[in-house]
């Protein structure tokens, strides 16, 4: 009974890797206020990559998923070529290769706790060796040939694997976000695209439940990238051949679908350093062994591993404290998205107040356009305006603009339309914009203060449609069909 | 609570009945899905401004699950409780026996330390340069400029 007890106590004692994965969790997500407010975090340390699978939309993410960014990096190489992603995702390689996926990778973490749940379990054969493979298949349709045939034939940027596949993105970022009740006009963006992301997501679901970590070992292309990188990168399982006699307990102890311990499947989790009955497998970090048979000292030698061990945890603990302080409350972004002013609640000759919902009478602004000519809201009174929110690095947004441009050309003279390209600038959007040859009037918010009129989020596109009063009768993030915006505009101006 | 070495058939019990229930509650899942995707796009059809999923929809389509769902944590809590896990035995081992694999690594890497420190700096280096070189370019804005936005697409919303 005691040996029960015993046992079953043991089996909730978390290991020193799942402490380190929750630790890494807990920093690629330490914008913890995002998910008590809905909103992701916008600061400057989004222009470092993480080295994880962690959707970037997700409202607790503090760093950029490197694989959007690889995938946006082709998608744009038309315009520059992406050097940088390119060289972070060499330098984890080259230093982590796949102990990212066994330590890090807060993806990773949720299969592994998904993996607990008690059910009969797929075990690892023939088949799921051939599937292995499939990652590499995913890697090059999804994040290579998909971006760059839409981002250098039509110019616009499509993250294949992030759009069709990536089960991080709709649980962290679409299950993070819909989660918010803040958020709930998000929920007029979902269609057939959320429908099939979402059974995607379930079925990989319950893939895990089933199959040991089995989006990594079949369909993530980010394990397959960092496998690249295994047998040479200096974090990482190194095997002692002259110890090894071949036995091959530690593949039948694996869990991935290694052939030897350090392959490219291996994703150096050191289970197998216990299993090794010789002794022959070690965990190490360059010439440092963090586990394995030679850790075990005596004497000095071992007062000053406890020692060492102290100030590796001291320093951990004081590391995530500071990224919690910084990243919820000291971080210049969060301190300004707290100081956003509310709504004046001031009255216009028209009797609703102004603000930015619908109902309401939309405060007025004025900008210079790209051509040179200056946009005054209040100018347009007496006609039904659209303003559109887009970006050039938007996809949703680049394709529905023809659509803005057509209506406008269509109805000029009853007709405002006002598309307003975001204030973070990556290409030249006069250039951009001359090279469509759209009908209607562009402008750039460089101080966001368009943005903040209109009540934009973090998400683009954005629609805004007033009657001829200048009130809103639609404000929605999404994008919207040539049917949805001539229901509009008839909307508008009966409501007129 | 525990159950011991004769307890097998306890084990399995709650193995399968956690197992039916987790496919139970995915396909569930997904019939709501496509039941709120067929009406809402039916809806769609006849006027453009309808949405397709709403909260209430989505609330409405929950409510059945959440009871498995219940009965599944509850499951799950007795198993790991009682100590149920799976270990990564595989079926069969590969077809090369360990011995001659533990042989070809030994002769493979003989004169590995000095080639593996030489590529190890020279990528780290390459790694350093392209990194700088995507500072100067632009492409670190890049990266930040689509981190800093919700990118509705990617995430699934459409």
């Amino acid at each position: 009974m005691d040996n029960h007890v015993t046992s079953g106590r043991r089996s909730f004692r978390p290991t020193k890797r799942r402490l380190i994965q929750l630790y890494s969790a807990l920093l690629h997500n330490a914008h913890l206020r995002g998910f008590i407010s809905g909103e992701i975090y916008q600061g400057k340390a989004k222009y470092a990559c993480a080295p994880g699978l962690n959707c970037y939309s997700c409202p607790g993410a503090a760093g950029a998923c490197p694989l959007g960014a690889l995938q946006n990096a082709l998608a744009s190489s038309g315009h520059r070529a992406g050097w940088y992603v390119m060289g972070i995702l060499l330098l984890f390689g080259i230093t982590f290769g796949r102990t990212v996926c066994g330590w890090l990778c807060p993806f990773g973490l949720i299969q592994e706790l998904m993996y607990r749940i008690p059910t009969c379990k797929l075990r690892k054969s023939r088949v799921t060796r051939a599937l292995s493979r499939l990652k590499y298949v995913i890697l090059a349709v999804f994040v290579v040939f998909i971006p760059l045939w839409y981002g250098l034939k039509h110019d616009i940027p499509v993250p294949g694997f992030c759009k069709y596949i990536c089960p991080a993105g709709t649980f962290e970022g679409a299950g993070g976000l819909l989660s918010n009740p803040g958020n709930k006009g998000l929920f007029s963006l979902l269609g057939v695209l959320f429908t099939g992301k979402f059974i995607i997501l379930v079925i990989i679901g319950l893939a895990s439940i089933f199959c040991y970590r089995s989006f990594c070992r079949f369909l993530c292309p980010l394990g397959a990238i960092y496998g690249l990188f295994n047998r040479f990168c200096l974090v990482g399982v190194r095997v002692d051949e002259t110890r090894c006699n071949g036995c091959g307990a530690c593949v039948r102890s694996c869990g991935m679908d290694v052939r030897q311990a350090g392959d490219p499947e291996c994703i150096h989790c050191a289970k197998c350093v216990d299993t090794c009955a010789r002794k022959a497998i070690s965990f190490k970090a360059g010439k440092v062994q963090l586990k394995g048979p030679e850790a075990a000292l005596c004497g000095s030698g071992q007062t000053r591993d406890r020692k060492n061990r102290w100030i590796a945890r001291g320093l951990a603990l004081a590391v995530l404290c500071f990224a919690l302080v910084w990243f919820n409350v000291l971080d210049p972004s969060v301190r300004n998205m707290q100081a956003r002013p509310a709504a004046e609640a001031a009255v216009f000759e028209s009797s609703a107040p102004v603000g930015n919902d619908v109902g309401m009478q939309l405060e007025d602004f004025r900008v210079t356009c790209l051509d040179g000519s200056e946009f005054r809201l209040a100018d347009c009174r007496g006609k039904v305006t659209i303003i559109n929110l887009w970006a050039t690095y938007c996809a949703p947004c680049v394709q529905e603009l023809p659509y803005f441009s057509r209506l406008y050309k269509e109805h000029e003279g009853d007709l405002a339309v006002l598309a307003v390209h975001s204030g973070v600038v990556t290409d030249d959007p006069a250039e951009y914009a001359a090279d469509k040859d759209w009908a209607m009037p562009v402008a750039v918010d460089t101080d966001g203060r368009i943005f903040q009129i209109v009540g934009a989020g973090a998400a683009l596109p954005q629609t805004i449609v007033l009657n001829r009063r200048g009130e809103v009768v639609y404000n929605e993030a999404g994008s919207v069909t040539e049917e949805m915006l001539t229901a509009l505009c008839e909307r508008a101006s009966r409501e007129s | 609570m525990h159950f011991g070495e004769t307890d097998m058939d306890k084990k399995k019990l709650v193995r399968t009945a956690q197992s039916v229930l987790c496919v139970i509650i995915a396909v569930m899942l997904i019939t709501a899905a496509l039941g709120i995707c067929r009406e809402g796009l039916a809806l769609k059809a006849a006027d453009p401004l309808n949405r397709i999923y709403t909260r209430e929809k989505v609330a409405a389509a929950l409510r059945p699950v959440l009871p498995l769902f219940v009965i599944s944590v509850v499951l799950t809590v007795i198993g790991l409780i009682a100590g149920i896990r799976e270990e990564h035995e595989e079926k069969t081992v590969h077809k090369e026996t360990g011995m001659a694999k533990g042989q070809r690594s030994f002769e493979k890497n003989d004169a590995k330390p000095v080639r593996l420190r030489t590529l190890r700096a020279v990528l780290f280096l390459l790694a350093a340069g392209l990194i700088a070189a995507g500072a100067l370019n632009g492409s670190a804005r890049d990266v930040f400029s689509k981190a800093v936005q919700i990118c509705s697409e990617c995430i699934g919303l459409g």
